[in-house]
């Protein structure tokens, strides 16, 4: 299983892009692969006759043997995973198997988990045998997975998943909570939704949430988007309202380095970089590609960069790279018609707005109520980074940016 | 006025610095090494390479000299301390050389100077300040003079001993640790008389009981003079020789060898200003495991932390530091599993816990002992006294620690390093096929032993 991005633990084999058997060069599509923020293609960075390890739907952790690529000619290595093919193999050269129909499908997909080969240290096999620990619930934090002493020591210290949880009731409780709410139907998670459920509840649970509201006076953003509007030759980007908040965002955090930290282990990592990650709804998943530098991108630039990375993660085109490095986050929920919420920080950053929609509203000026384009902000902070004083200073910077976009284009 | 700018700077261009700044910069930082003396640093220049050359001559030396038994018929045998000499710069003057090509090589620019550090942290070289955005400290240790002596023409350092001006008749060595051994072990087989003297009631107080015992009896037969738990005192250096006195006795030599402590080379650093705090225990850098100290943008490697003063221990926590630095997943050095070597005859080395503490440590634990004589390469290579000894967890089998003595243990201890570090027990230590004639049988035996069935017992 290749690492196809910095972040990736494990991966889904999606579809293999060749067959059994068949012949595979340098470069060629060889297999789709899910990760915890997209779904790739991986090419073979090997030539030779394809032998498939690990079939479609299954998971494997980075490290591990998904398939072999065998030179022309080479006797078949001994596989990872024992075969339990009556057949045996015949000899594949490449160019017949590549124009030869595909051998049946392999019984790779019969293959219980236990018989799959085990990579753990022979001290920490002993261990784990005379102290009775079921392997399959160990997670191994050596290379590639390795099971160590390390390991079967913290499973010895924790019962392992095996236990009966919270969560399973006794069945006469279970019973009756099930009959109350009808009948059940489970919903499985994707990797991804997997991710995203653990990385939210994680971030909810260990960062200190404090909120800042605050309301943005759109008038003259909207007047300058007219005039990009009018400017603009057929076909070029008009920036929306949310690529002015990214630059008017970016500016802020140039002056606010504290608001582009991250927290980690007591001690504040600041960035030198602006980059701000703009939250998209995918299919069933929140993705959020990075705008790079979008300090010193212009505002046509960061339009036209935008629209690019939501087409390409509605397209499920998006690769790791357009979702790594982000240090700020935005998310809008005004195209739906809210008019304000309050978000959960992602990926660790100092803090995340929450952007919603500009309405015409009753606005007073010069003790005059008059009608304006209103749009409301929030900011979630993380209290260890960002404090009450120096939060609201960031946003103010990100209001008046705004209210005042001269100086954004 | 700030010159240059560098992703990272190294002060010191010892084993530890050369070794990180090269893993710097094949992870493409902008890296620059500050030296205010030679390129390898002590290591390379003053201690481990010369002392390993000059104990090689003392080795081809010893087996000329008994060579009529093995049908090497020798007259007009002689030490040419001269050539020696020669040798042992030539040798130290080829790797320097070879550092400032690898520096070269990996585009490191070599800064020559006292690095120190500014407020900032960062790097002030004479008048010239560079800009750093990380820095990594380096500068390893100094040997330290017992308390009442102090160095002179007639009481030198470990460094001393090894670039005498010529050869002495007869030296007293201060400190039988790994230098203090070395050192004797050494100029005994030159012909030059030699008392060693330990504070501790053992010599190599750091090593298993039973292979010390091995080489002291190797020791005394070749005659030198051993003196245990008897510190030296009343050290009067005149024109010609020294005097001291260790316990109840007196001697007059013509040089004090002093081979006890170091200390860190930490006076030119400016540590306080840098915001960089100490450890409590060893008053040495408190680094956390990707060795950064309490200030983020400061690393500190090697002799400078705690744990022991070795080359290779500094090898690897610079790249762990250098790793860190650019961005790498940080893999500490596991700190149980840096090997220890004493080059004198025979070679000691050993990994992890002796038997002793392993007890004191209230392990329940297994020993094996197996001699080298056992095996045929033994007698082949005239090493029959040596023996390698396991001190194992008999549960589990874990291999809690590896001791060995004879003429290659220093070749041979990197086995268990690799099987311990591969958490292999002593049980599949008994399984692995060892080339034959070889030394190393032995120990495959040793593994064989714990569970009592050594093949050649």
């Amino acid at each position: 299983m290749p690492r196809l991005s910095d972040s990736m633990e494990e991966g889904v084999i999606l579809s293999w892009l060749k067959k059994e058997g068949e012949a595979v060069e340098v470069g060629e599509e060889l297999v789709e692969i899910e990760t915890d923020k997209a779904s790739m293609v991986y090419e073979s960075d090997l030539a030779g006759v394809l032998e498939i390890l690990v079939g479609e739907g299954e998971t494997r952790r980075v490290g591990e043997p998904i398939a072999n690529v065998r030179p022309d000619g080479e006797a078949a290595p001994a596989p990872a995973v024992a075969p339990t093919v009556e057949e045996t193999p015949e000899p594949k050269g490449g160019s017949e198997a590549a124009g030869t129909e595909p051998p049946p499908p392999p019984a790779y997909s019969d293959h219980p988990a236990a018989e799959e080969r085990v990579r753990i240290s022979p001290l920490a096999a002993r261990l784990a045998h005379q102290k009775g620990i079921d392997l399959g619930e160990v997670e191994g934090s050596g290379p590639y997975g390795r099971i160590i002493k390390a390991d079967i020591d913290r499973a010895v210290r924790t019962p392992g998943p095996t236990a009966p949880t919270a969560g399973s009731e006794t069945p006469a409780a279970s019973l009756s909570g099930e009959a109350a709410k009808g009948e059940v139907t489970t919903v499985e998670l994707s990797r991804i939704q997997q991710t995203i459920a653990r990385r939210m509840a994680e971030s909810k649970a260990t960062t200190p949430h404090f909120y800042l509201h605050t309301e943005v006076d759109m008038t003259r953003a909207i007047e300058v988007r007219g005039a990009f509007e009018a400017a603009a030759a057929g076909g070029a980007a008009i920036p929306s309202l949310n690529d002015m908040v990214v630059k008017a965002v970016a500016l802020a955090l140039r002056h606010h380095p504290r608001a582009n930290s991250t927290y980690r282990d007591g001690r504040i990592e600041q960035f030198s970089r602006v980059n701000v990650g703009v939250a998209v709804a995918a299919q069933d998943a929140l993705i959020v590609p990075v705008i790079t530098d979008a300090d010193r991108q212009d505002l046509r630039e960061i339009s036209a960069e935008t629209r690019r990375l939501a087409d390409r993660v509605r397209s499920g085109e998006v690769t790791p790279p357009e979702l790594a490095g982000g240090t700020f986050t935005i998310t809008n929920l005004g195209m739906f018609g809210v008019r304000s919420f309050d978000p959960v920080i992602h990926g660790g950053q100092a803090a995340i707005l929450a952007v919603g929609e500009a309405t015409e509203r009753p606005a007073v000026r010069d003790g005059q109520v008059v009608a304006a384009h209103l749009m409301d902000l929030s900011l979630a902070c993380d209290h260890r980074i960002l404090y009450g004083a120096e939060a609201a200073e960031f946003l103010a910077e990100i209001k008046a940016n705004l209210e005042e976009p001269g100086l954004l284009a | 006025m700030a010159e240059d700018r560098f992703d990272l700077v190294v002060i010191g261009g010892g084993p530890g610095g050369y070794v990180a700044a090269i893993r710097a910069a094949q992870l493409g930082l902008k890296t620059a090494v500050v030296e205010k003396d030679k390129a390898g640093g002590r290591c390379l220049n003053y201690a481990c390479i010369p002392a390993k050359t000059m104990l090689h001559t003392a080795e081809v030396l010893d087996e000329a000299r008994n060579g009529a038994e093995i049908g090497v018929k020798t007259s007009g045998l002689e030490l040419d301390w001269d050539a020696l000499a020669g040798r042992r710069t030539d040798v130290s003057e080829g790797l320097e050389s070879g550092i400032k090509m690898l520096f070269d090589k990996n585009s490191i620019t070599y800064i020559e100077g006292e690095g120190s550090l500014t407020a900032d942290a960062d790097v002030k070289v004479g008048d010239t300040v560079y800009g750093a955005d990380k820095v990594i400290l380096a500068t390893g240790s100094v040997a330290q003079p017992i308390p009442g002596t102090e160095f002179s023409e007639r009481v030198v350092d470990t460094w001393g001993a090894w670039s005498l001006p010529e050869q002495p008749k007869k030296i007293a060595v201060a400190g039988a640790g790994a230098s203090g051994a070395e050192i004797a072990s050494a100029y005994i087989r030159y012909g030059t008389e030699v008392i060693l003297i330990e504070m501790l009631d053992q010599i190599l107080p750091a090593d298993d009981k039973d292979v010390v015992r091995v080489v002291e009896r190797v020791f005394k037969k070749q005659g030198i003079e051993i003196s245990t738990g008897t510190p030296v005192e009343n050290v009067e250096p005149g024109p010609d020789s020294v005097k001291l006195t260790y316990g109840d006795n007196t001697a007059e030599v013509d040089y004090l060898v002093i081979a006890g402590g170091r200390r860190p080379d930490v006076d030119a650093l400016g540590l306080a200003d840098a915001g960089i705090a100490l450890d409590d225990d060893t008053g040495k850098i408190a680094v956390g495991e990707d060795q950064a100290t309490s200030n983020p943008k400061v690393y500190a490697i090697g002799d400078l932390t705690p744990g022991p003063a070795l080359a290779h221990k500094a090898m690897e926590e610079g790249i762990v530091a250098a790793e860190a630095i650019g961005g790498q997943p940080v893999h500490p050095l596991d700190r149980d599993l840096i090997p220890a070597g004493t080059f004198c005859h025979p070679q000691v080395a050993s990994v992890g816990l002796t038997e002793a503490e392993a007890k004191e440590a209230g392990l329940d634990i297994k020993t094996a002992k197996f001699k080298l004589g056992g095996v045929g390469a033994g007698s082949v290579y005239r090493d029959r006294d040596g023996m390698v000894k396991l001190v194992v967890d008999p549960e589990f089998g874990e291999i809690i620690g590896a001791h060995i003595v004879g003429n290659r243990a220093c070749d041979m201890i990197p086995e268990l390093v690799a099987v311990m570090a591969l958490e292999g027990g002593y049980q599949e230590l008994a399984r692995m096929t060892h080339p034959h004639p070889t030394i190393s049988e032995a120990i495959l035996d040793a593994a064989r032993a714990v569970d009592g069935w050594a093949t050649h017992a």
